[in-house]
């Protein structure tokens, strides 16, 4: 697969070539912090993102820091601080909770958000 | 007759019968699958669009949607309940947006639910540059219903999906 898109720079750049590993989640389920493969209708056309918040969990942005579940969590991926705000949400429990690692835009152009576990493809291969 | 030419006549009646129902609803499928490639054609730009074109194109777009027709999407003027006429002036607006514009279709997925409906499940995806010079490139999934109106599948109810909810 091509990544295309900025989203999750500076882990995946634009342009890059990478695989899909769809064995990854054959018996375990994502992990928080992982980078997975979502789905759209098919294979085609996939988002690539990372798992921020797992079944259950609140999620939530305050000016810029991101907290599950009131606690702030530690982002090394993430180079570019932001002012994001978004209230806390709960991540539905056959779902988790993604977001890509460029926060450098404005949250209202960033595509976010929680996707069904049944979505995930697999993940990066590296 | 023999027993055995009996029984061989009907599994040949049954085979007929088989492959006949196979074609018709592949044929169906195949009508369904070219409105999508006409609507991708239609939508899409190229630079330097001739007039005539671009008119022909926005005109075309609005026959292929039944009357009224639903959409859903993230922009509110491109969303609730529309006339064929009214999708015609919509799509030259925002074609007239774009100084070109890609509108691709992947992973369409069709199910002809009876005679006059069916139903898609696809990935679209909109690439171009805007007027102003900004350069666009959405993916969503839609979920699109088609009814049968007068032998010809029209777009009744278009959405897109939230793959990814806030």
């Amino acid at each position: 697969m091509r990544v295309r898109g900025h989203s999750m720079e500076p882990t995946y750049r634009d342009g890059k070539i990478n695989f899909c590993w769809r064995p990854a989640y054959w018996f375990s389920a994502p992990q928080r912090q992982d980078v997975v493969i979502v789905r759209m209708a098919g294979r085609r056309m996939v988002f690539l993102k990372r798992v921020v918040g797992l079944p259950g969990e609140t999620v939530e942005f305050r000016d810029g820091r991101l907290l599950v579940d009131g606690q702030a969590l530690a982002e090394p991926y993430v180079s570019v601080r932001c002012d994001w705000n978004l209230p806390p949400r709960r991540v539905a429990q056959d779902a988790v909770y993604l977001v890509g690692d460029n926060r450098s835009v404005p949250i209202e152009r960033h595509r976010f958000g929680q996707a069904s576990i049944d979505r995930i493809l697999g993940a990066p291969l590296f | 007759m023999s027993k055995r030419h009996l029984l061989f006549a009907c599994a040949l009646a049954a085979a007929l019968l088989a492959a006949g129902l196979w074609w018709a609803h592949g044929r169906e499928m195949r009508r369904v699958r070219r409105q999508f490639k006409r609507l991708s054609g239609w939508v899409s730009k190229a630079t330097r669009e001739r007039p005539l074109s671009t008119a022909y194109r926005a005109q075309s777009i609005g026959t292929l949607f039944t009357r009224p027709c639903r959409l859903k999407t993230h922009v509110q003027t491109l969303s609730g309940t529309f006339t064929p006429a009214e999708v015609s002036r919509t799509a030259a607006f925002v074609r007239s947006q774009f100084s070109r514009l890609t509108l691709r279709f992947y992973d369409l997925q069709i199910t002809i639910t009876d005679k006059t409906a069916a139903q898609a499940v696809l990935t679209a995806r909109l690439t171009g540059e805007l007027t102003n010079g900004e350069r666009v490139d959405e993916a969503h999934e839609l979920r699109c219903k088609l009814l049968k109106v007068e032998d010809a599948w029209l777009f009744s109810d278009c959405e897109i999906v939230d793959v990814l909810q806030r």
